[in-house]
């Protein structure tokens, strides 16, 4: 803006200047314990509204009554004293949104934690009421994840709740990360949340993330293991409104929970703290609402409400594989199916450690491709067939020609679906490999060979068949003559390398 | 017996301070009793605070909304 347009536009402004008197309510801190806070005085705070401290500590109003406000800190306990006087703000906890929070890395506030000034324009609250049954439509459109045993067996749609769920060290972040590096050119916004994870793993997540060029479309909220626990509470609620901005723009997002065990415990924690009476497992009554309610938000948005989507994949963490306790039941019954990650198959070799036997998608099927489903079909069929057949014959001898023949397809098969971290497949090169398997062209290639093969196998395909590649890729669309002809060049390859 | 506290710079004459005392009892009634504390800080204006809620009607508070409205409109041009 130049001079005059400046001064100009400062006359204008103060002309227009209306006085208004600030009103606000003011308290004192009665007793300050463990990040709970009660306070005084302030008879007629509002349930989530923001209060101020000084000194830029903020705190939350959770237990309201006549007298006193119970308040949880977003800062540490000590930056509390008692007697100090306290501000209503009137408002409920903020969190920026926008188009400039591509690439940041926020707190569940909007703090930037990246060291840059952050900008916005608009505010949303960190709760908000998830979109009515007639603003939705059903799933239709595949997500691709790019990881083959999930696109394949496990299909998910956008607008659809994922739940990935497993022990601890079984790759449950690497199958979170390695999606959002798949929406790498196809105009998906990612959210990744961390909840009350170590410093070091987000650093590291973050790191993956910027070596693939995935940060550039995503947005990372953050409230690690040594925020308070009103700060891991508010972050996933923060991260679905930052996608939410999204999704009403008609963009599809993907949004990553992880994890809403470590959340659970963070709302356990604030719950007693406040006398709410504990209930199973010492968590408070409405633990079934609190993610209930974060993953309503997650949907696939009607045309005329933009026809954007959040497709949600929370975490939640087991011990010892228990997927019977507590907070998984209740995620599970909540989302739209779950991946299961199990730690000896991890242990053994078989990474992504997906379990296809417990994992179930609910609406992911109607979104698959064409494609995929034309290939895909008897996969978990010849799985859970090769799972049974080998518990019966560990202990057999030679079994017979027939049983022989469906366990080394099992076992190839089982090697097919085996991929390194942070390397997707396109749409063209899991049908590559699907096809490879129904042709059973891999059967006689020794263990040692089967990573390189499958390389050059993919490499030759896509070089054999690169316009069809493209095509597929582009459409999801298989057909007789495409069919045909990948089937006649994986065919040739083999031959080429005596594999037949 | 209700207590107010009215914060105003060195400013302000007792004739205003004893003004502002009878405006408020004619509004909140009669029994209120009245503390006057002095701080430059505010610059001009008053802020009043009777039992927990608080007018503030100070000069610095004013300047400050003018100089936070103006930045977030010249960041929006």
């Amino acid at each position: 803006m130049s001079e005059p347009g400046i001064s100009a536009f400062l006359k204008k402004r103060i002309s227009e200047y209306q006085f208004n008197p600030v009103t606000y309510k003011k308290g004192t801190v009665i007793k300050s314990s463990d990040g709970v806070v009660t306070v005084g005085g302030i008879g007629n705070a509002r349930y989530g509204e923001l209060l101020e401290f000084g000194n830029g500590v903020f705190g939350m109003a959770l237990e309201l009554s006549q007298a006193e406000v119970g308040a949880v800190l977003f800062d540490t306990a000590e930056s509390v004293q008692s007697g100090q006087s306290v501000r209503g703000t009137g408002m409920v906890a903020q969190v920026p949104v926008g188009e400039n929070l591509l690439g940041r890395i926020i707190d569940p506030i909007g703090r930037p934690l990246d060291g840059k000034p952050l900008s916005a324009a608009k505010y949303y609250p960190a709760e908000r009421p998830a979109p009515s049954i007639i603003d939705r439509r059903p799933v239709d459109t595949p997500l691709a994840t790019g990881i083959l045993a999930i696109d394949s067996m496990i299909p998910i749609g956008r607008g659809q709740r994922e739940l990935i769920i497993g022990d601890r060290q079984t790759g449950k972040t690497t199958i979170a990360i390695d999606s959002i590096i798949n929406q790498k050119n196809t105009e998906v916004i990612c959210v990744y949340c961390a909840i009350g994870q170590k410093a070091s793993t987000v650093a590291g997540v973050i790191e993956t993330l910027k070596k693939a060029e995935a940060l550039n479309y995503t947005v990372v909220v953050h409230a690690g293991a040594s925020d308070s626990a009103a700060m891991q509470y508010l972050a996933p609620y923060s991260a679905c409104s930052v996608a939410e901005y999204f999704a009403e723009q008609g963009k599809d997002v993907l949004i990553v929970y992880d994890d809403l065990s470590k959340h659970a415990v963070a709302y356990r924690m604030m719950s007693l703290l406040l006398l709410r009476p504990p209930g199973r497992e010492a968590f408070p009554g409405d633990i079934f609402y609190l993610h209930s309610r974060l993953l309503e938000r997650s949907a696939c948005l009607s045309k005329e409400k933009g026809g954007g989507s959040i497709t949600a994949l929370p975490i939640v963490e087991t011990l010892d594989g228990n997927i019977s306790a507590y907070i998984p039941t209740n995620v599970i019954s909540i989302t739209d199916g779950q991946v299961y990650l199990e730690s000896d198959l991890f242990h053994s070799g078989v990474r992504p450690a997906v379990n296809t036997g417990l994992s179930v998608s609910r609406v992911g099927r109607a979104a698959q491709t064409k494609a995929m489903k034309a290939v895909s079909g008897t996969l978990r069929i010849d799985l859970s067939q090769y799972r049974e057949t080998q518990i019966f014959t560990r202990f057999g001898s030679d079994p017979d020609p027939a049983t022989a023949k469906l366990l080394k397809r099992g076992s190839t098969l089982m090697n097919i679906l085996k991929q390194s971290n942070s390397s997707p497949y396109s749409l063209f090169q899991q049908i590559c490999l699907l096809i490879a398997h129904k042709e059973g062209l891999f059967l006689n290639i020794p263990e040692k060979l089967f990573r390189n093969t499958i390389r050059d196998y993919l490499s030759f395909m896509e070089k054999e068949c690169i316009k069809t590649a493209n095509e597929m890729n582009a459409d999801g669309d298989m057909g007789e003559q495409r069919l045909n002809e990948i089937t006649a060049a994986a065919k040739s390859f083999a031959k080429e390398r005596a594999l037949l | 017996m209700r207590k107010c506290i009215i914060t105003a710079a060195e400013n302000m004459s007792e004739n205003t301070f004893a003004y502002l005392c009878g405006r408020i009892l004619k509004k909140y009634g009669e029994d209120i009793e009245f503390t006057r504390i002095t701080d430059n800080s505010i610059l001009g204006g008053f802020i009043m605070e009777l039992d927990s809620e608080v007018w503030d009607l100070s000069l610095a508070t004013q300047l400050n909304t003018i100089k936070e409205q103006i930045k977030e409109e010249a960041e929006a041009v």
